[in-house]
């Protein structure tokens, strides 16, 4: 009787070791809380229309359009880059002051991007959602996010892929202090 | 021959048994660890192969474990584990050598360390045991009261021995994120 119950005993042990060792499994999948360390390559995009300044602004961006240095964030809702890119204006550093930024939600339907721009409470910036991509691939050529698309004097200067806002922020602002050395000289 | 009390060899026997078990079942679930230890230690052919060889060694454990705790299979167990004991020995030995920085997944994921003189001491252990119950000989262990202890000391000994094992994710199960830092368990 004894061994039978040390048995049984052996095998539920057994299970436990089983159920913990593919718990330990699934824990080492999982990334570490804290800060994120994210690649901080800027990648500048070839194949977007430089130069060109958009036939419209859609409503939303109306405003940003009269701005003459102006830098539009394309996010998409079905990219995972695109909601740590949110997370990273929102919160995590949080680039409210950025005054010349605003957000375009490239999304399938309306009710996603609205939904994109209150769960990551992008209503902070200039924001547009834009139903099927078809204004920023018409007016820009841009098919890829998260894109930021950098705009000189009211013209598409650059365009970047990235994954760090902060990186994406040095950047441009390197270059304006570039262009603006130049206009000096 | 050898004499030793039914009880210390039924100890004996349920400890090796709870180590072999643990070890085998967390290797057949997570081989990844090991796979590359072994890799940086010895070359291996590609993946799949060397996944194929930490599963058997997995099953060459649990079968070796079961053993233990089948006394007419006693002396064969104890023989192979003398065996073992001298594989885990060089592989620590050669781990030492090489200086392998992976950690070793002796006991899956949960192991940190890589391959090294906590193996060779471990492999070193087995041998002695294994030495211990070849020299009591065949009909050391009987069936009786000596084999239920062994069994119940295994089941006992796998439950203690997983738990403290994956004591970091337990703590980090039950405790904020906070007071497990602050207690030096995370880095």
């Amino acid at each position: 009787m004894l061994i039978i119950f040390g048995i049984a005993l052996l095998v539920v042990a057994a299970a436990v070791v089983v159920l913990f060792a593919m718990l330990g499994e699934l824990a080492t999948r999982i990334p570490a809380p804290g800060p994120t360390r994210r690649d901080p390559v800027v990648q500048p995009l070839e194949e977007v229309r430089l130069g060109g300044v958009p036939a419209y602004w859609p409503p939303g961006l109306r405003q940003a359009g009269g701005d003459r240095d102006l830098v539009l964030i394309v996010l998409s809702t079905v990219c995972s880059t695109c909601a740590d890119i949110a997370f990273q204006l929102t919160e995590e550093p949080g680039h409210s002051d950025w005054g010349e930024l605003a957000v375009v939600v490239s999304t399938g339907s309306e009710s996603a991007g609205q939904s994109f721009i209150t769960q990551h409470r992008l209503t902070a910036f200039r924001w547009f959602i834009d139903t099927g991509g078809d204004w920023i691939s018409q007016q820009f050529g841009v098919r890829v996010s998260p894109t930021a698309l950098v705009f000189s004097d009211g013209r598409l200067s650059s365009a970047y892929g990235f994954h760090d806002v902060a990186a994406l922020r040095a950047k441009i602002a390197a270059e304006r202090s570039g262009s603006m050395q130049k206009e000096t000289a | 021959m050898l004499h030793v009390s039914g009880w210390v060899l039924a100890v004996s026997d349920g400890g090796i048994t709870a180590v072999l078990l643990n070890a085998g079942v967390a290797k057949m679930v997570a081989p990844r660890a090991l796979q590359r230890a072994l890799t940086e230690l010895v070359p291996l052919p590609g993946g799949s192969q060397a996944g194929v060889l930490v599963r058997g060694i997995a099953t060459a454990e649990l079968l070796l474990a079961a053993a233990f705790l089948v006394p007419a299979a006693h002396l064969v167990a104890a023989i192979a584990l003398v065996a073992f004991g001298g594989l885990i020995t060089a592989a620590g030995l050669l781990g030492l050598l090489r200086r392998t920085t992976a950690p070793c997944g002796c006991f899956g994921g949960s192991t940190s360390q890589p391959l090294g003189l906590g193996n060779v001491a471990f492999g070193a252990v087995m041998i002695i045991l294994g030495g211990t119950g070849i020299a009591a000989g065949p009909s050391a262990a009987s069936p009786g009261p000596g084999a239920a202890a062994a069994v119940l000391v295994a089941s006992i000994g796998t439950m203690v021995l997983c738990l403290w094992l994956h004591r970091r994710l337990v703590l980090e199960l039950l405790m904020p994120a906070r007071l497990v830092r602050s207690g030096g368990e995370t880095p």
